[in-house]
């Protein structure tokens, strides 16, 4: 009995020792669970051909990042209006006459000057509002449901390196003074409209410090005497239309827009791409002509790529920044993480923007769907397809 | 007894202490290779004995020959394999090993005038089991990579069952079965240092179903036929019903730092009908032969995730001869049986040839084996198999296979009322 229990536990240990010492893993017969059946890697390139354009309202509110800029002016694709109203007048009341008022705005430095425009030839008209608006939630369309007079109250204007200067109707100061006291009148303010495409100019708003807010200057004669009223309080805003027209879809380029608040998305079809797929490595690369391109210097000259996550609203996912890789005219992005994320939770598309939207107004024409093939953008995902079995 | 018990313990220890399967990529086909083999003691003699019955004789395929059992039985069986492969696409050769609990069988005589036995056990219905890590070079536009892909588990199957012999020479059997068990794949592709996000995946499907199977035993056929010359025949055969089985699968990957599951859904399945047929004659006391052919129309096999059609109708043949050593020996542990046989296959595995065509892979196996007596009504059972799967030398895979079987046989006489009561 011993006999047999020592040849059993030998045959155990020998089982055992074949199995767990020669074991090596094996490299053969890969073909029958690899390739065609499971992980995979491959490469697609170019998924152009389904490429849309959904940013379809090619209207938005000019958007300089924060309160503290505004922008008016005018280029090809863009204008943008400024919405002002002083509300500290209230001694302007007593003034028997008033020789004439001066609006001045600090300019806040940047600025959206394609080759051939100057802001500094920017002429303006000026129209008294109809109805209130508020700094916040003004739009274009809200701006154009309440009208304006039509009736312009700019009567000259001058421009320096820092500022801008308008010399307004004395007839509408006098309305404004007199608001302060008869709640009949109103004081709605004035939208200013840009009259030429010149560039569009960034001005400093009325929450900045106290030594760049937008004044008021009204010479009047008080009590006999007269003297120069100074008003720093007001509201201000910024207002701007973006008419589409030499790029996307009637032209070969996107543009990547600082400072507008304009962005296109770039949806790619991954209806290809099995699913259940996993993403190994992905790389979206654009092209860009730099005709007609703007840098200011002002941040970096790169762009982020982004993930939509709501097709309705266009949000996008800001917790992963994909800076590109800049070579020439050339820009490149990791996108793995993305790409994965759209096959798994729906695919909305890229946001393309400036790395800074918000201390300029610089500009990247990007070549579009239209483009020729060698310039079009251009995804290229390794992924591994998964069969469930 | 106590011996015994260690025995046990030891054994059931060694086999946990190990993956089971069978190592095969052929394996990832459907739910992996199936295992109908009777058991430690068939397997020395080429995986035959659907006509063989007796006392240390466990048939799991063919209930019928249970009519023999003398005494309350238990057997447990360990596996071991090893599967050196020769891959005839890129000319490497590697080897898998590995082992696993061949299952356990608890069988009780409670009848023996009318043959009427009952038994219970578990044993391994399928394996889904291979290893494999392959690197790949670089290509343009994908660094080089390491491809692995995993397999584990498979069916197994849980059964109870009975025989009786309702006239002498004829012996009946049934079986209840119930398949259970779970498939998994682990699937990676590990780029290095390449900047690239490596690839994880499992998918693991479980998938449960019924069947049953109802065996035959006509032994002293010489006396049923009144045919002298057919003295120490017998014949034997068994039908199993098809299993329809249900179950669910659940995929999923790794995307950069979670585990998500993108897939869930329900499976099925169909395991086509098994049936066999065997004869043996039993020359002497000490000398006994037999020969089984056995078929399953595969073609008909499919699941979720495999067309019907994509295996093929296989088809077995094996026999053997098993020798009583010292059957005049006084001494108990000084007798053996000697088994030897060989089985032919045409499984149900289909592979692509150098040629492009494809081909029904087949296999070809010598065997042995030899029991010792532990006591009047225990054996211990090793047996050995190689042979070769995959014969033509066109296939893209060939693979040679030892096997290595041990169940260890355990008897009491129980509900025997003893002499002088």
């Amino acid at each position: 009995m011993k006999q047999l229990i020592k040849l059993t536990l030998i045959v155990i240990a020998l089982g055992s020792t074949l199995s767990s010492c020669t074991n090596k893993i094996n490299q053969t017969g890969s073909w029958l669970v690899g390739y065609d059946s499971t992980l995979v890697p491959r490469v697609i390139d170019s998924i152009t051909d389904s490429m849309k354009v959904t940013t379809s309202q090619y209207s938005t509110q000019l958007f300089t990042g924060s309160s503290d800029s505004l922008a008016v002016g005018s280029v090809p694709w863009t204008e943008s209006d400024l919405l002002f109203e002083f509300y500290g007048i209230d001694s302007v009341y007593y003034a028997t006459t008033i020789y004439s008022a001066k609006v001045t705005f600090e300019r806040a430095g940047y600025n959206l000057q394609p080759p051939g425009y100057n802001v500094r030839n920017l002429r303006f008209v000026g129209y008294p509002m109809n109805s209130s608006w508020s700094e916040t939630g003004v739009s274009w369309d809200s701006v154009l449901a309440k009208g304006h007079s039509g009736q312009n109250v700019i009567l000259s204007q001058s421009m320096t390196d820092t500022s801008l200067s308008l010399n307004i109707d004395t007839s509408i100061v006098r309305q404004w003074a007199n608001a302060t006291q008869d709640t009949s009148i109103r004081n709605f303010g004035v939208i200013l409209k840009p009259q030429n495409l010149s560039g569009i100019l960034s001005l400093q708003s009325s929450v900045v410090a106290s030594g760049y807010l937008p004044k008021i200057e009204i010479d009047c004669l008080v009590n006999g005497v007269q003297d120069t009223l100074v008003a720093s309080t007001s509201y201000s805003a910024t207002v701007s239309k973006t008419s589409i027209q030499n790029v996307a879809p009637q032209g070969p380029y996107r543009i990547v827009q600082s400072g507008t608040g304009l962005r296109e998305v770039l949806m790619f079809d991954l209806k290809r791409i099995p699913d259940y797929s996993v993403v190994n490595n992905a790389e979206l690369t654009l092209f860009a002509d730099p005709k007609d391109s703007l840098y200011s210097g002002n941040g970096p000259d790169s762009l982020f790529a982004y993930y939509v996550t709501d097709p309705a609203s266009h949000s996008y996912y800001s917790g992963l920044l994909l800076e590109s890789v800049q070579v020439g005219n050339k820009y490149t992005f990791s996108v793995t993480i993305p790409v994965q994320k759209m096959l798994n939770t729906g695919n909305y598309g890229f946001i393309i923007t400036r790395a800074s939207e918000y201390d300029n107004v610089d500009s990247r024409f990007i070549y579009n769907e239209f483009a020729p093939d060698s310039l079009k953008p251009k995804l290229t995902i390794t992924y591994s397809p998964v069969v469930k079995r | 007894m106590k011996n015994r018990i260690l025995f046990c313990a030891v054994l059931f220890y060694a086999s946990s202490a190990v993956l089971a399967g069978d190592g095969s990529p052929l394996t990832s086909r459907g739910v992996g290779a199936f295992s109908s083999f009777a058991g430690s003691w068939s397997a020395g003699m080429g995986n035959s004995g659907l006509a063989l019955s007796g006392d240390g004789v466990l048939n799991g395929l063919n209930p019928a020959t249970w009519v023999g059992l003398e005494n309350a039985q238990f057997s447990g069986a360990y596996d071991f394999s090893g599967v050196n492969s020769r891959d005839n696409t890129n000319g490497l050769t590697s080897y898998y090993a590995n082992g696993n609990f061949g299952g356990g069988i608890f069988a009780l005589p409670i009848g023996r005038s009318l043959g009427i036995s009952l038994a219970a056990g578990f044993t391994p219905y399928t394996s889904y089991e291979f290893k494999i890590n392959t690197p790949y070079d670089s290509t343009p536009g994908i660094p080089a990579y390491n491809y692995g892909s995993t397999g584990s588990g498979g069916l197994g199957e849980g059964f109870v069952g009975f025989s009786l012999s309702p006239a002498p020479g004829v012996n009946l059997g049934g079986i209840f079965q119930f398949a259970f068990g779970r498939t998994e794949t682990e699937s990676t592709i590990d780029f290095t240092g390449s900047g690239y996000t490596n690839s994880y995946s499992n998918n693991s499907t479980y998938m449960n179903g019924t069947s049953g199977t109802i065996g035959i035993l006509l032994d002293s056929l010489d006396k049923l036929t009144g045919v002298s010359s057919l003295k120490g025949f017998s014949i034997g055969g068994y039908y199993k019903f098809p299993y329809h089985l249900r179950g669910n699968a659940v995929l999923q990957n790794l995307y950069e730092d979670s585990l998500y599951s993108p897939s869930s859904q329900p499976v099925s399945g169909y395991i086509p009908a098994e049936f066999g047929i065997g004869i043996a004659k039993k020359f002497s006391q000490s000398f006994v032969a037999a020969l089984d052919v056995r078929s399953q129309s595969f073609s008909k096999y499919w699941d979720t995730f495999t067309a019907a059609g994509s295996l093929k109708d296989a088809l077995f043949l094996g026999g053997g001869i098993e020798y009583l050593q010292g059957r005049q020996i006084g001494a108990l542990y000084q007798k053996r049986i000697w088994r030897a046989g060989f089985y032919y296959q045409r499984t149900q595995f289909v592979l692509p040839t150098t040629s492009g065509a494809n081909m029904q892979v087949d296999e070809l196996f010598a065997t042995a084996g030899v029991d010792f007596s532990m006591s009047a009504s225990s054996t211990i059972s090793i047996s050995a198999q190689y042979g070769l799967r995959g014969l033509s030398s066109d296939l893209l895979l060939r693979e040679k296979i030892f096997r290595l079987y041990f169940s260890f046989t355990m008897g009491e006489g129980w509900f025997y009322r003893p002499e002088g009561d």
